[in-house]
């Protein structure tokens, strides 16, 4: 598409109608005008015929007759095209005509009309017949009747023509004129007004993926038009700003993460290869480096879960799951967990208070649970008891996992569900966790569209519930499933 | 030499002392989080730092802040997991002598370390004369005349050690505390046993004395008619 300026197409816009109005009032005006130019002449024309008709007067001296007083007959306004007329009386004893106006002429003037328009003599004239005109000017004894008087007055029309094209000119010259600063200050004040914008587009232009900082200039902000697409922008910028620094950090992390357990991998297998060895150092060195391979691979398949999990989060629901029961995928992780729990010599319980449903895939659910128990038993200590409650609250299902384990600081509570987040490094690579396991299990329970708290203090255990909506109408009554607590333990 | 190694990954800590003890026949003592490891590196002298940068308590980039603060001058190699340029330059700013990611070999590790202490001793050549000795730190061979001598290991490094400060006067509280890690009893007549060993194997060789006893003070390795800055005070 080819790109236009706003700012010429505003000019352009004020230029055309400028232009038009011009046009329009050159139109109105040379019509207007035209208009009462010719009533004001046709006045003129009536006046003169009248003032030629009371030219006529009847005398008695011997000789009854009419005459024509010549000697008074009104000079013509034009020098050169001079003003035509002719008098005649009904009973043709009386014609005056002016010279060139000879009554053959009469032949010619269409009947009835009361203007008639001509060419005389390469002028435009106009002229006006007055029909049955009486003679004003008479004596008292008079015979009567008088004959009536047919009265021809014609005077050239160029001046007309003359004054209303001088006015559609000067009319158009001034609307012209007027363009000028018009245009000057339609430059200006397009630009001003514009300035809002291009303070937008200027602040937007700085916007990259190092900088995220949109802030137009205050102008910009103040103007009504512009106000809800700074705002729309704003939290565009500011969404897309959180996604990329999460993914970013996400993406250092996990970076961090594999390459360090790689220097690890790296170091231990160069070391062994530095010297020669004794057959039990290798073998030794060869299981500890099995080992590591075996952590990478845990490491990369909790980053591709936590990936996969954030990734439907973006998505949103294909479809709406069917529903399971929550005691059941609990006795799933638990049952999973049991061997990694004997090994570290904590006993895990299950105590399902109350029955509840919710919809969610059952896998997502059991991955929940067995991170929360792995995160539970790792940090216990031997002998420990690691318990799960399931039970159900006003329309939510309730899962609680209890450990009797260190605790976690209050200061790292607020962190302590993101990615990669651990409280004590150290410590956490020595008992095998990524810092994945809460931020996992978060994912999730968002996708659900439930929520996970943590409850911890240092030396007094942590608990992590998670609530989810549960399933109406598929509660169960309290105690009735007590009898299915049950002690997973070895 | 003496080298520091901060590292909270206790095998990654483990594998790159042992390279160090093994290949650059360095004493090692290694810090798990960054609070302890600005203490020793603070208490002790060492001739090169290993400083990791993700650290817990205090990072690696406070640590070295601190410990050049300090008016510590030993060289700092950073391992790092991050490349980023800002962070390397940072690094360099802040003091730091050189950087590594991770992983690393440990071959160009060992060698950047070596030249680190080197050259932290003043010295850029990897191989170091006196007179008719000539020291390889490269191949930690020790030549006299162009035959090679044969050396147990802590004779080697109390000689590296003295070549590396050709010419200054190292007393034998230095040379105790730069050779041995945090771990040791320091006696001083060990340093002796070594000497004399040392003098033994070169002189005998050469029939030149290149290590000199200024008696109360410690030892130089130089030819005689040298003088230190110290004695000529």
């Amino acid at each position: 598409m080819k790109a236009f300026s706003l700012n010429r197409r505003l000019i352009l816009a004020v230029v055309a109608s400028q232009l038009l109005l011009g046009a329009g009032l050159v139109l109105v005006g040379t019509s207007f005008s035209k208009h009462y130019l010719r009533r004001a002449f046709d006045v003129f024309l009536q006046g003169r015929a009248e003032s030629m008709a009371a030219l006529v007067y009847y005398r008695d001296d011997g000789v009854p007759g009419l005459l024509f007083n010549n000697a008074k007959i009104p000079p013509s306004r034009h020098r050169v095209h001079k003003d035509l007329f002719l008098v005649q009386s009904d009973r043709d004893n009386l014609l005056r005509y002016s010279p060139g106006f000879d009554p053959a002429m009469l032949g010619r003037i269409p009947a009835n009309a009361r203007f008639w328009r001509f060419h005389y003599k390469g002028a435009p004239y106009r002229a006006i017949i007055l029909r049955k005109v009486g003679i004003l000017d008479t004596e008292e004894g008079e015979p009567l009747p008088l004959p009536t008087l047919t009265v021809v007055y014609a005077a050239p029309t160029m001046d007309i023509d003359q004054q209303v094209s001088m006015l559609g000119v000067t009319i158009g010259l001034v609307s012209l004129l007027v363009l000028i600063p018009t245009l000057i200050l339609a430059v200006w004040s397009i630009r001003r007004a514009l300035t809002p914008l291009n303070d937008l587009v200027a602040a937007a232009s700085t916007v990259s993926v190092d900088r995220w900082s949109f802030e137009p200039s205050q102008e910009a902000r103040s103007t009504r038009e512009l106000k809800p697409l700074i705002d729309a922008m704003q939290t565009v910028l500011s969404g897309l700003e959180e996604a990329f620094t999460r993914q970013r950090e996400f993406l250092g992390d996990a970076a961090h993460e594999l390459k360090t357990s790689l220097a690890i991998l790296k170091s231990t297998l160069q070391r062994l290869l530095n010297k020669p060895r004794e057959r039990e150092e290798y073998e030794r060195g060869l299981a500890i480096m099995n080992g590591d391979c075996l952590r990478l691979e845990r490491l990369l398949n909790r980053m591709l879960q936590s990936a996969r999990a954030e990734q439907r989060i973006a998505k949103g629901h294909e479809q709406e799951p069917e529903p399971v029961e929550v005691a059941a995928t609990c006795e799933g992780a638990l049952a999973r967990m049991a061997q990694f729990a004997a090994e570290r010599d904590v006993r895990l319980e299950f105590i399902p208070e109350g029955e509840a449903t919710v919809r969610a895939e059952a896998a997502d659910l059991e991955l929940i649970w067995l991170n929360l128990l792995e995160n539970a038993v790792q940090y216990s200590p031997r002998g420990s008891v690691v318990t799960v409650k399931v039970c159900a609250e006003t329309g939510m299902a309730k899962v609680s996992v209890l450990d009797q384990g260190c605790g976690i600081e209050a200061a790292h509570l607020p962190h302590i569900f993101q990615r990669f987040y651990r409280a004590d490094s150290s410590r956490a690579r020595a008992t095998g966790g990524f810092g994945l396991g809460l931020a996992i299990s978060k994912s999730l329970v968002d996708f659900y569209r439930g929520r996970i708290d943590i409850e911890s203090a240092p030396g007094r255990g942590t608990c992590v519930t998670v609530e989810l909506p549960a399933e109406p109408g598929a509660r169960g009554e309290g105690g009735g499933s007590r009898d299915r607590a049950a002690s997973i333990s070895r | 030499m003496r080298v520091l190694v901060v590292e909270d990954e206790e095998r990654l800590a483990q594998n790159v002392a042992a390279i160090l003890r093994d290949n650059a026949l360095c004493a090692v003592d290694v810090a798990p989080d960054g609070e302890e490891g600005l203490f020793m590196a603070c208490s002790s002298p060492y001739d090169l730092l290993i400083l990791d940068l993700m650290l817990p308590k205090l990072t690696g980039l406070q640590v070295l802040k601190s410990y050049r603060a300090e008016g510590n001058n030993s060289p700092v190699l950073i391992l790092t997991a991050r490349d980023e340029k800002e962070i390397v330059v940072k690094l360099l700013n802040a003091g730091a002598d050189d950087y590594l990611t991770k992983p690393f070999d440990l071959g160009e590790f060992v060698a950047r370390c070596k030249a680190l202490m080197r050259r932290g001793k003043g010295e850029h050549s990897p191989v170091i004369q006196a007179g008719p000795l000539e020291v390889d730190t490269v191949k930690r061979a020790v030549q006299v005349n162009g035959v090679r001598l044969s050396l147990t290991a802590m004779e080697y490094r109390v000689l590296e050690y003295l070549a590396l400060r050709r010419g200054a006067l190292v007393s034998k509280m230095e040379l105790l505390e730069h050779l041995y890690d945090y771990n040791w009893e320091k006696f001083g007549n060990v340093i002796e046993v070594y000497i004399s060993g040392l003098r033994r194997k070169i002189e005998g060789a050469s029939g030149v004395k290149v290590i000199q006893t200024v008696r109360g003070l410690g030892y130089a390795l130089r030819l005689e008619g040298e003088v230190t800055e110290k004695e000529r005070g």
